[in-house]
Protein backbone atom coordinates (compact mmCIF):
# COMPACT_ATOMS: atom_id res chain seq x y z
CA UNK A 1 0.00 0.00 0.00
CA UNK A 2 1.19 3.73 -0.55
CA UNK A 3 1.71 4.87 2.64
CA UNK A 4 1.09 8.88 2.16
CA UNK A 5 -2.31 8.60 0.18
CA UNK A 6 -5.74 8.34 0.86
CA UNK A 7 -8.42 6.44 -0.48
CA UNK A 8 -9.56 8.55 -2.43
CA UNK A 9 -6.79 9.77 -4.26
CA UNK A 10 -7.74 8.65 -7.78
CA UNK A 11 -5.17 6.36 -9.16
CA UNK A 12 -3.62 9.01 -11.53
CA UNK A 13 -3.79 12.84 -11.65
CA UNK A 14 -2.35 14.72 -14.43
CA UNK A 15 -2.61 18.66 -14.09
CA UNK A 16 -1.47 20.32 -17.16
CA UNK A 17 1.42 18.28 -17.77
CA UNK A 18 3.21 19.38 -21.50
CA UNK A 19 6.03 17.29 -22.96
CA UNK A 20 8.50 18.62 -25.14
CA UNK A 21 11.15 15.93 -27.35
CA UNK A 22 13.89 17.82 -29.23
CA UNK A 23 12.05 21.58 -28.87
CA UNK A 24 9.31 20.05 -30.15
CA UNK A 25 5.84 19.92 -28.61
CA UNK A 26 4.27 16.78 -27.88
CA UNK A 27 1.69 16.67 -25.37
CA UNK A 28 0.28 20.48 -24.75
CA UNK A 29 -1.14 20.86 -21.35
CA UNK A 30 -2.98 17.63 -20.62
CA UNK A 31 -5.24 17.51 -17.77
CA UNK A 32 -7.03 14.60 -16.74
CA UNK A 33 -7.83 11.91 -13.76
CA UNK A 34 -7.66 8.36 -13.72
CA UNK A 35 -10.30 6.79 -11.49
CA UNK A 36 -9.39 3.95 -9.33
CA UNK A 37 -10.79 0.22 -10.17
CA UNK A 38 -11.47 1.14 -13.44
CA UNK A 39 -10.48 0.52 -16.94
CA UNK A 40 -9.17 3.94 -18.68
CA UNK A 41 -8.78 3.91 -22.62
CA UNK A 42 -5.85 6.34 -24.29
CA UNK A 43 -6.98 6.18 -28.13
CA UNK A 44 -5.59 8.47 -30.66
CA UNK A 45 -3.77 8.48 -34.25
CA UNK A 46 -0.25 7.72 -34.57
CA UNK A 47 1.97 10.19 -33.31
CA UNK A 48 -0.62 11.71 -31.43
CA UNK A 49 1.62 10.91 -28.22
CA UNK A 50 -0.14 8.02 -26.80
CA UNK A 51 3.23 5.92 -25.78
CA UNK A 52 5.13 9.28 -24.64
CA UNK A 53 2.21 9.88 -22.34
CA UNK A 54 2.35 6.68 -20.55
CA UNK A 55 6.41 7.37 -20.10
CA UNK A 56 6.14 10.53 -18.93
CA UNK A 57 3.51 9.67 -16.32
CA UNK A 58 6.05 6.85 -15.46
CA UNK A 59 9.18 9.23 -15.61
CA UNK A 60 10.58 7.22 -18.38
CA UNK A 61 10.63 11.03 -20.26
CA UNK A 62 11.07 14.36 -18.39
CA UNK A 63 8.17 16.34 -18.56
CA UNK A 64 8.31 20.48 -19.69
CA UNK A 65 5.75 21.35 -16.99
CA UNK A 66 2.48 20.42 -15.03
CA UNK A 67 2.14 17.66 -12.08
CA UNK A 68 1.36 14.22 -11.81
CA UNK A 69 0.25 12.03 -8.50
CA UNK A 70 0.23 8.46 -8.22
CA UNK A 71 -2.18 7.80 -5.67
CA UNK A 72 -2.08 10.93 -4.29
CA UNK A 73 2.29 10.87 -4.21
CA UNK A 74 3.98 13.28 -6.88
CA UNK A 75 5.83 11.24 -9.60
CA UNK A 76 8.98 12.33 -8.81
CA UNK A 77 8.86 10.64 -5.76
CA UNK A 78 8.25 7.32 -8.03
CA UNK A 79 10.23 5.23 -5.76
CA UNK A 80 7.50 5.10 -2.89
CA UNK A 81 4.71 3.90 -5.64
CA UNK A 82 6.64 1.95 -8.01
CA UNK A 83 5.67 -1.38 -5.96
CA UNK A 84 2.21 -0.53 -6.84
CA UNK A 85 2.62 -0.07 -10.32
CA UNK A 86 3.10 -2.30 -13.23
CA UNK A 87 3.95 -1.04 -16.78
CA UNK A 88 4.12 -3.25 -19.95
CA UNK A 89 5.66 -1.68 -22.91
CA UNK A 90 4.81 -2.36 -26.49
CA UNK A 91 7.60 -4.54 -27.00
CA UNK A 92 10.47 -5.63 -24.65
CA UNK A 93 13.80 -4.37 -26.09
CA UNK A 94 15.15 -7.78 -25.80
CA UNK A 95 17.81 -10.04 -28.65
CA UNK A 96 16.39 -13.62 -29.78
CA UNK A 97 19.17 -15.23 -27.95
CA UNK A 98 18.70 -13.92 -24.63
CA UNK A 99 18.43 -16.84 -22.73
CA UNK A 100 15.54 -16.82 -20.43
CA UNK A 101 13.07 -18.94 -19.58
CA UNK A 102 9.27 -17.44 -18.68
CA UNK A 103 9.74 -19.11 -15.25
CA UNK A 104 13.45 -17.49 -15.04
CA UNK A 105 11.34 -14.19 -16.11
CA UNK A 106 8.79 -14.27 -13.66
CA UNK A 107 11.64 -15.37 -10.99
CA UNK A 108 13.14 -11.44 -11.53
CA UNK A 109 10.38 -10.42 -9.68
CA UNK A 110 10.71 -12.43 -6.84
CA UNK A 111 12.64 -11.00 -2.92
CA UNK A 112 14.95 -14.03 -3.27
CA UNK A 113 18.40 -12.82 -4.94
CA UNK A 114 18.26 -16.71 -6.29
CA UNK A 115 15.08 -18.80 -7.43
CA UNK A 116 12.03 -18.04 -6.06
CA UNK A 117 10.20 -18.57 -2.75
CA UNK A 118 7.13 -21.29 -2.27
CA UNK A 119 4.69 -18.72 -2.02
CA UNK A 120 6.19 -17.02 -5.25
CA UNK A 121 5.91 -20.10 -7.02
CA UNK A 122 2.49 -21.06 -6.00
CA UNK A 123 1.68 -17.57 -7.28
CA UNK A 124 3.02 -17.65 -10.96
CA UNK A 125 1.48 -20.92 -11.10
CA UNK A 126 -1.92 -19.84 -10.70
CA UNK A 127 -1.08 -16.51 -12.65
CA UNK A 128 0.32 -18.25 -15.35
CA UNK A 129 -2.82 -20.80 -15.48
CA UNK A 130 -5.12 -17.64 -15.74
CA UNK A 131 -3.02 -16.07 -18.79
CA UNK A 132 -3.10 -20.01 -20.67
CA UNK A 133 0.34 -20.06 -20.24
CA UNK A 134 1.45 -23.41 -17.83
CA UNK A 135 2.96 -25.10 -20.16
CA UNK A 136 5.35 -22.76 -21.22
CA UNK A 137 7.18 -22.28 -18.10
CA UNK A 138 10.27 -23.79 -19.70
CA UNK A 139 9.79 -21.97 -23.08
CA UNK A 140 12.76 -19.01 -23.64
CA UNK A 141 10.86 -16.11 -24.32
CA UNK A 142 12.43 -15.34 -27.74
CA UNK A 143 10.32 -18.30 -28.70
CA UNK A 144 6.71 -17.08 -27.97
CA UNK A 145 4.90 -15.64 -30.26
CA UNK A 146 3.52 -11.99 -30.11
CA UNK A 147 -0.09 -13.13 -28.81
CA UNK A 148 1.99 -15.38 -26.31
CA UNK A 149 4.41 -12.82 -25.45
CA UNK A 150 1.40 -10.91 -24.34
CA UNK A 151 -0.20 -13.37 -21.67
CA UNK A 152 3.25 -14.11 -20.18
CA UNK A 153 3.93 -9.82 -19.60
CA UNK A 154 0.53 -9.59 -18.20
CA UNK A 155 1.06 -12.65 -15.98
CA UNK A 156 4.88 -11.18 -14.89
CA UNK A 157 2.72 -7.76 -14.37
CA UNK A 158 0.52 -9.28 -12.41
CA UNK A 159 3.74 -11.39 -10.24
CA UNK A 160 3.88 -8.26 -6.91
CA UNK A 161 0.19 -7.76 -7.07
CA UNK A 162 -0.21 -3.97 -8.97
CA UNK A 163 -2.40 -1.47 -7.96
CA UNK A 164 -2.01 0.29 -11.03
CA UNK A 165 -1.61 -1.34 -14.69
CA UNK A 166 0.25 0.49 -17.90
CA UNK A 167 -0.30 -0.91 -20.80
CA UNK A 168 1.29 0.36 -23.99
CA UNK A 169 -0.93 -1.11 -26.71
CA UNK A 170 -1.80 -4.41 -25.54
CA UNK A 171 -3.15 -5.85 -29.05
CA UNK A 172 -0.19 -4.26 -31.08
CA UNK A 173 0.77 -7.45 -33.36
CA UNK A 174 -1.77 -10.13 -32.59
CA UNK A 175 -4.82 -11.35 -34.49
CA UNK A 176 -8.26 -10.06 -34.38
CA UNK A 177 -9.30 -13.47 -32.69
CA UNK A 178 -6.28 -13.03 -30.17
CA UNK A 179 -7.10 -10.15 -29.02
CA UNK A 180 -10.34 -10.49 -27.97
CA UNK A 181 -8.93 -12.73 -25.56
CA UNK A 182 -6.19 -10.90 -24.10
CA UNK A 183 -9.20 -8.21 -23.19
CA UNK A 184 -11.82 -10.54 -22.11
CA UNK A 185 -8.58 -11.73 -20.07
CA UNK A 186 -7.62 -7.93 -18.98
CA UNK A 187 -11.22 -7.48 -18.21
CA UNK A 188 -11.26 -10.79 -15.82
CA UNK A 189 -8.22 -9.76 -13.99
CA UNK A 190 -9.44 -6.21 -13.68
CA UNK A 191 -12.39 -6.94 -11.89
CA UNK A 192 -10.83 -10.12 -9.69
CA UNK A 193 -8.03 -8.50 -8.44
CA UNK A 194 -9.07 -5.07 -8.49
CA UNK A 195 -7.00 -3.42 -10.22
CA UNK A 196 -6.82 0.10 -12.38
CA UNK A 197 -6.34 -0.37 -15.52
CA UNK A 198 -4.56 2.68 -18.00
CA UNK A 199 -3.89 1.27 -21.54
CA UNK A 200 -3.73 2.83 -25.01
CA UNK A 201 -5.16 1.23 -27.72
CA UNK A 202 -6.16 2.16 -31.43
CA UNK A 203 -9.22 -0.20 -31.16
CA UNK A 204 -12.07 1.70 -31.14
CA UNK A 205 -14.84 -1.02 -30.50
CA UNK A 206 -12.71 -2.53 -28.28
CA UNK A 207 -12.39 0.95 -26.18
CA UNK A 208 -16.35 1.15 -26.75
CA UNK A 209 -16.68 -2.54 -25.61
CA UNK A 210 -13.96 -2.54 -22.30
CA UNK A 211 -13.26 0.58 -20.75
CA UNK A 212 -15.40 3.20 -18.45
CA UNK A 213 -13.55 5.93 -19.46
CA UNK A 214 -11.49 7.64 -22.71
CA UNK A 215 -9.15 9.71 -23.10
CA UNK A 216 -8.44 11.08 -26.52
CA UNK A 217 -5.18 12.56 -27.52
CA UNK A 218 -3.65 13.91 -30.67
CA UNK A 219 -0.93 16.12 -29.00
CA UNK A 220 -4.03 17.77 -26.72
CA UNK A 221 -6.40 16.04 -25.12
CA UNK A 222 -9.91 16.70 -27.40
CA UNK A 223 -12.36 14.26 -25.04
CA UNK A 224 -12.42 12.53 -21.48
CA UNK A 225 -15.57 10.17 -20.18
CA UNK A 226 -17.87 7.61 -20.77
CA UNK A 227 -16.57 5.83 -24.94
CA UNK A 228 -20.58 5.99 -25.77
CA UNK A 229 -21.05 9.51 -24.63
CA UNK A 230 -17.95 10.88 -25.98
CA UNK A 231 -16.46 9.25 -28.84
CA UNK A 232 -19.37 11.41 -31.52
CA UNK A 233 -18.16 10.86 -35.27
CA UNK A 234 -17.57 14.62 -35.59
CA UNK A 235 -14.82 14.27 -32.50
CA UNK A 236 -13.27 11.21 -34.13
CA UNK A 237 -13.08 12.92 -37.61
CA UNK A 238 -11.80 15.80 -35.86
CA UNK A 239 -9.15 13.24 -34.58
CA UNK A 240 -8.02 11.32 -36.99
CA UNK A 241 -8.57 13.49 -39.71
CA UNK A 242 -11.11 11.69 -41.66
CA UNK A 243 -14.53 9.84 -41.27
CA UNK A 244 -14.33 7.09 -39.63
CA UNK A 245 -17.38 4.94 -38.03
CA UNK A 246 -17.81 3.51 -34.36
CA UNK A 247 -17.88 0.15 -35.32
CA UNK A 248 -15.94 0.08 -38.51
CA UNK A 249 -15.24 -3.10 -38.92
CA UNK A 250 -12.56 -2.03 -41.28
CA UNK A 251 -10.50 -0.01 -39.08
CA UNK A 252 -6.80 -0.43 -40.41
CA UNK A 253 -4.05 -2.45 -38.76
CA UNK A 254 -0.92 -0.17 -37.85
CA UNK A 255 2.49 -1.34 -38.23
CA UNK B 1 56.91 -32.81 -17.12
CA UNK B 2 53.08 -30.99 -16.15
CA UNK B 3 53.50 -32.59 -12.68
CA UNK B 4 57.04 -30.76 -12.11
CA UNK B 5 55.50 -27.50 -13.75
CA UNK B 6 52.36 -27.77 -10.96
CA UNK B 7 55.02 -28.02 -8.55
CA UNK B 8 56.31 -24.86 -9.32
CA UNK B 9 55.19 -21.75 -6.83
CA UNK B 10 55.35 -19.24 -9.68
CA UNK B 11 53.26 -21.73 -12.37
CA UNK B 12 50.65 -22.07 -8.86
CA UNK B 13 50.42 -18.81 -8.38
CA UNK B 14 49.65 -17.99 -11.40
CA UNK B 15 47.17 -20.62 -11.96
CA UNK B 16 45.37 -19.54 -9.31
CA UNK B 17 44.94 -16.22 -10.26
CA UNK B 18 43.85 -17.26 -13.63
CA UNK B 19 41.23 -19.58 -12.23
CA UNK B 20 39.94 -16.42 -10.11
CA UNK B 21 40.31 -14.03 -13.00
CA UNK B 22 38.73 -16.48 -15.59
CA UNK B 23 35.21 -17.26 -12.57
CA UNK B 24 35.12 -13.19 -12.36
CA UNK B 25 35.42 -12.63 -16.28
CA UNK B 26 33.04 -15.59 -17.38
CA UNK B 27 30.03 -13.78 -14.81
CA UNK B 28 30.97 -10.50 -15.92
CA UNK B 29 30.91 -11.39 -19.55
CA UNK B 30 27.12 -12.86 -19.04
CA UNK B 31 26.64 -9.25 -18.75
CA UNK B 32 29.21 -7.73 -21.18
CA UNK B 33 26.96 -10.18 -23.97
CA UNK B 34 23.80 -9.72 -22.52
CA UNK B 35 23.79 -5.86 -22.78
CA UNK B 36 26.25 -5.21 -25.40
CA UNK B 37 28.98 -3.72 -23.36
CA UNK B 38 31.58 -5.67 -25.94
CA UNK B 39 32.75 -2.29 -27.29
CA UNK B 40 32.94 -0.40 -23.97
CA UNK B 41 35.22 -3.82 -22.64
CA UNK B 42 37.55 -2.65 -25.48
CA UNK B 43 37.83 0.74 -25.05
CA UNK B 44 38.25 0.70 -21.17
CA UNK B 45 40.75 -1.96 -21.92
CA UNK B 46 42.49 -0.34 -24.10
CA UNK B 47 42.96 2.97 -22.44
CA UNK B 48 44.30 1.14 -19.61
CA UNK B 49 47.38 1.60 -21.81
CA UNK B 50 47.61 5.48 -20.89
CA UNK B 51 47.14 4.82 -16.95
CA UNK B 52 49.58 2.40 -17.54
CA UNK B 53 52.18 4.94 -19.32
CA UNK B 54 51.34 7.39 -16.94
CA UNK B 55 52.02 5.17 -13.88
CA UNK B 56 55.25 4.29 -15.22
CA UNK B 57 56.23 8.10 -16.21
CA UNK B 58 54.95 9.06 -12.57
CA UNK B 59 56.79 6.08 -11.11
CA UNK B 60 54.24 4.28 -9.43
CA UNK B 61 52.50 1.12 -9.27
CA UNK B 62 51.19 1.28 -13.03
CA UNK B 63 49.09 -1.35 -11.94
CA UNK B 64 47.34 0.79 -9.66
CA UNK B 65 47.12 3.90 -12.37
CA UNK B 66 45.86 1.62 -15.10
CA UNK B 67 43.01 0.73 -12.58
CA UNK B 68 42.02 3.97 -11.48
CA UNK B 69 42.10 5.53 -14.90
CA UNK B 70 39.77 3.06 -16.19
CA UNK B 71 37.50 3.47 -13.31
CA UNK B 72 37.80 6.94 -13.81
CA UNK B 73 36.87 6.27 -17.64
CA UNK B 74 34.08 3.88 -17.14
CA UNK B 75 32.52 6.91 -14.99
CA UNK B 76 32.89 9.60 -17.20
CA UNK B 77 31.99 7.72 -20.16
CA UNK B 78 28.39 6.37 -18.20
CA UNK B 79 28.00 10.56 -17.33
CA UNK B 80 28.30 11.27 -20.69
CA UNK B 81 26.07 8.54 -21.87
CA UNK B 82 23.46 9.87 -19.47
CA UNK B 83 23.94 13.66 -19.77
CA UNK B 84 24.10 13.76 -23.59
CA UNK B 85 22.12 12.70 -26.63
CA UNK B 86 25.19 11.05 -28.29
CA UNK B 87 24.84 7.24 -28.67
CA UNK B 88 27.12 4.85 -26.50
CA UNK B 89 29.07 4.19 -30.08
CA UNK B 90 29.79 7.74 -30.68
CA UNK B 91 30.90 8.35 -27.21
CA UNK B 92 33.07 5.50 -27.34
CA UNK B 93 34.59 5.98 -30.52
CA UNK B 94 35.59 9.61 -29.38
CA UNK B 95 37.55 8.88 -26.40
CA UNK B 96 38.52 5.43 -26.95
CA UNK B 97 41.35 6.80 -29.93
CA UNK B 98 42.07 10.05 -27.85
CA UNK B 99 42.98 8.02 -24.66
CA UNK B 100 45.35 5.28 -26.45
CA UNK B 101 46.49 7.94 -28.67
CA UNK B 102 47.56 10.33 -25.03
CA UNK B 103 48.54 6.28 -24.00
CA UNK B 104 51.24 6.12 -27.24
CA UNK B 105 52.86 9.44 -26.41
CA UNK B 106 53.07 9.00 -22.88
CA UNK B 107 54.77 5.77 -24.19
CA UNK B 108 56.78 7.43 -25.62
CA UNK B 109 57.94 10.22 -23.53
CA UNK B 110 59.01 7.42 -21.05
CA UNK B 111 62.22 6.31 -22.22
CA UNK B 112 63.51 2.80 -21.54
CA UNK B 113 60.11 0.89 -20.51
CA UNK B 114 58.55 -0.31 -23.41
CA UNK B 115 59.35 -4.23 -22.61
CA UNK B 116 57.26 -3.24 -19.50
CA UNK B 117 54.92 -2.12 -21.72
CA UNK B 118 55.13 -4.83 -23.73
CA UNK B 119 54.02 -7.24 -21.04
CA UNK B 120 51.04 -4.84 -19.97
CA UNK B 121 50.23 -5.22 -24.15
CA UNK B 122 50.51 -8.74 -24.16
CA UNK B 123 50.14 -10.05 -20.69
CA UNK B 124 52.19 -12.13 -18.11
CA UNK B 125 50.85 -14.57 -16.22
CA UNK B 126 53.66 -16.11 -14.84
CA UNK B 127 54.98 -12.95 -13.39
CA UNK B 128 52.14 -12.81 -10.75
CA UNK B 129 52.97 -11.67 -7.32
CA UNK B 130 51.38 -12.68 -3.65
CA UNK B 131 49.99 -9.26 -3.68
CA UNK B 132 48.18 -9.76 -7.21
CA UNK B 133 46.71 -13.28 -5.74
CA UNK B 134 45.22 -10.54 -2.77
CA UNK B 135 43.75 -7.96 -5.19
CA UNK B 136 42.42 -10.53 -7.84
CA UNK B 137 40.56 -12.18 -4.61
CA UNK B 138 39.51 -9.51 -2.64
CA UNK B 139 37.99 -8.17 -6.31
CA UNK B 140 36.27 -11.84 -6.71
CA UNK B 141 34.54 -11.42 -3.57
CA UNK B 142 33.25 -7.66 -4.19
CA UNK B 143 31.96 -8.94 -7.62
CA UNK B 144 30.62 -12.26 -6.20
CA UNK B 145 28.78 -10.21 -3.58
CA UNK B 146 27.48 -7.51 -6.21
CA UNK B 147 25.92 -9.89 -8.79
CA UNK B 148 24.51 -12.27 -6.35
CA UNK B 149 22.46 -9.03 -4.66
CA UNK B 150 22.08 -7.30 -8.07
CA UNK B 151 21.89 -9.92 -10.72
CA UNK B 152 18.16 -10.15 -10.93
CA UNK B 153 17.95 -6.09 -11.44
CA UNK B 154 20.43 -6.38 -13.88
CA UNK B 155 18.76 -8.84 -15.73
CA UNK B 156 15.70 -6.98 -15.65
CA UNK B 157 18.05 -3.98 -17.42
CA UNK B 158 19.28 -6.37 -19.79
CA UNK B 159 15.79 -7.41 -21.24
CA UNK B 160 14.37 -3.60 -20.98
CA UNK B 161 15.51 -0.60 -19.59
CA UNK B 162 12.03 1.28 -19.30
CA UNK B 163 10.73 -1.88 -18.10
CA UNK B 164 12.87 -2.12 -15.39
CA UNK B 165 13.02 1.31 -14.74
CA UNK B 166 9.36 1.25 -13.99
CA UNK B 167 9.73 -1.52 -11.67
CA UNK B 168 10.96 0.70 -9.66
CA UNK B 169 14.98 0.29 -10.74
CA UNK B 170 17.81 2.97 -10.05
CA UNK B 171 18.84 1.78 -13.69
CA UNK B 172 21.45 4.81 -13.68
CA UNK B 173 23.05 3.69 -10.39
CA UNK B 174 23.02 -0.19 -11.38
CA UNK B 175 25.02 0.71 -14.17
CA UNK B 176 27.31 2.60 -12.85
CA UNK B 177 28.28 0.30 -10.57
CA UNK B 178 28.49 -2.41 -12.96
CA UNK B 179 30.57 -0.40 -15.28
CA UNK B 180 32.67 0.42 -12.57
CA UNK B 181 33.46 -2.88 -11.34
CA UNK B 182 33.72 -4.04 -15.29
CA UNK B 183 36.34 -1.80 -15.40
CA UNK B 184 38.21 -2.97 -12.37
CA UNK B 185 38.31 -6.40 -13.42
CA UNK B 186 39.17 -5.86 -16.76
CA UNK B 187 42.15 -3.75 -15.24
CA UNK B 188 42.88 -6.62 -13.42
CA UNK B 189 42.87 -9.52 -16.32
CA UNK B 190 45.28 -7.32 -18.26
CA UNK B 191 47.78 -8.75 -16.13
CA UNK B 192 46.32 -12.56 -17.08
CA UNK B 193 45.87 -11.77 -21.06
CA UNK B 194 46.81 -8.73 -22.32
CA UNK B 195 45.03 -5.21 -23.20
CA UNK B 196 45.22 -6.68 -26.41
CA UNK B 197 43.00 -9.88 -25.36
CA UNK B 198 41.02 -8.41 -22.42
CA UNK B 199 37.80 -7.92 -23.90
CA UNK B 200 38.09 -11.97 -25.50
CA UNK B 201 38.16 -13.54 -22.58
CA UNK B 202 35.20 -10.97 -21.08
CA UNK B 203 32.99 -12.12 -24.21
CA UNK B 204 33.89 -15.42 -25.46
CA UNK B 205 33.08 -17.86 -22.77
CA UNK B 206 29.84 -15.86 -22.28
CA UNK B 207 28.90 -15.92 -25.92
CA UNK B 208 29.88 -19.51 -26.25
CA UNK B 209 27.19 -19.85 -23.51
CA UNK B 210 24.47 -17.90 -24.85
CA UNK B 211 24.64 -20.45 -28.46
CA UNK B 212 23.96 -23.39 -25.67
CA UNK B 213 22.39 -21.96 -23.20
CA UNK B 214 18.80 -22.76 -21.92
CA UNK B 215 18.38 -20.40 -19.46
CA UNK B 216 19.72 -17.76 -17.68
CA UNK B 217 21.31 -20.02 -14.73
CA UNK B 218 22.44 -22.38 -17.43
CA UNK B 219 24.56 -18.82 -19.33
CA UNK B 220 26.24 -18.48 -15.76
CA UNK B 221 27.65 -22.09 -15.33
CA UNK B 222 28.06 -22.63 -19.11
CA UNK B 223 30.29 -19.27 -19.36
CA UNK B 224 32.11 -20.29 -16.09
CA UNK B 225 33.14 -23.79 -17.25
CA UNK B 226 34.26 -22.55 -21.04
CA UNK B 227 36.24 -20.25 -19.18
CA UNK B 228 37.72 -21.89 -17.09
CA UNK B 229 38.53 -24.95 -19.42
CA UNK B 230 40.20 -22.14 -21.20
CA UNK B 231 42.68 -20.84 -18.79
CA UNK B 232 43.93 -24.20 -17.56
CA UNK B 233 44.39 -25.91 -20.93
CA UNK B 234 45.65 -22.61 -22.24
CA UNK B 235 47.99 -22.14 -19.39
CA UNK B 236 48.99 -25.92 -19.48
CA UNK B 237 49.34 -25.77 -23.13
CA UNK B 238 51.52 -22.57 -23.22
CA UNK B 239 53.92 -24.06 -20.85
CA UNK B 240 54.18 -27.64 -23.13
CA UNK B 241 54.48 -25.75 -25.91
CA UNK B 242 56.69 -22.99 -24.77
CA UNK B 243 54.73 -20.21 -26.45
CA UNK B 244 53.27 -16.91 -25.16
CA UNK B 245 50.21 -17.92 -22.30
CA UNK B 246 47.62 -14.95 -22.82
CA UNK B 247 46.93 -15.38 -26.72
CA UNK B 248 47.18 -19.31 -25.99
CA UNK B 249 43.95 -19.25 -23.66
CA UNK B 250 42.31 -16.92 -25.92
CA UNK B 251 42.92 -19.36 -28.85
CA UNK B 252 41.26 -22.07 -26.76
CA UNK B 253 38.31 -19.96 -26.07
CA UNK B 254 38.01 -19.46 -29.37
CA UNK B 255 37.85 -23.11 -30.34
CA UNK B 256 35.44 -23.64 -27.58
CA UNK B 257 32.95 -21.26 -29.46
CA UNK B 258 33.48 -22.53 -32.36
CA UNK B 259 32.49 -26.12 -31.02
CA UNK B 260 29.24 -24.28 -29.48
CA UNK B 261 27.96 -22.95 -32.72
CA UNK B 262 28.45 -25.83 -34.54
CA UNK B 263 26.32 -27.56 -31.58
CA UNK B 264 24.23 -24.72 -31.23
CA UNK B 265 23.36 -24.95 -35.62
CA UNK B 266 23.14 -28.48 -35.25
CA UNK B 267 20.33 -28.45 -32.66
CA UNK B 268 18.94 -25.70 -34.80
CA UNK B 269 17.74 -28.37 -37.23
Amino acid sequence: MPTASSPKDPAIRVSNLSVTLDHHPILENLSFVVPRGETTAIIGPNGAGKSILLKAILRLLPKQSGSVEIFGIPHEQYHKIAHVISYIPQQLNFERSFPLTVGGLFALKSRRTIGMTGEEKTRMYRLLELVGMRSHLQHKISTLSGGQMQRVLLGYSLMDKPELLILDEPSAGIDVQGQDTVYTLLKRIQQQEKLTLLLVSHELEIVMQYASQVLCLNRQLLCAGVPREVLSNDLLEKMYGSPVGHFAHSHPHHE
Amino acid sequence: MLLDLLALPFFQRALLVGIILGLLMALMGVFVVLRRLSFFSDAIGHSALTGIALGILLHMNPFISGLVFCCLLAVVITWARRYSKLPIDTILGVSFPVAVALGIILVQLTPGYQTDLLAFLFGDILTVSTLDIGISFGLAVIVGVFLLLAGKKLVTIALDESLAQAEGVAVFWYEVLLLLLLAAVIAMAIKLVGIVLVTAMLVIPAATAQNLAWSLSSMFGLSTLASLVAVIAGMLLSAALNIPSGPTIVIVAGLLFTLSLLRSRAGAH
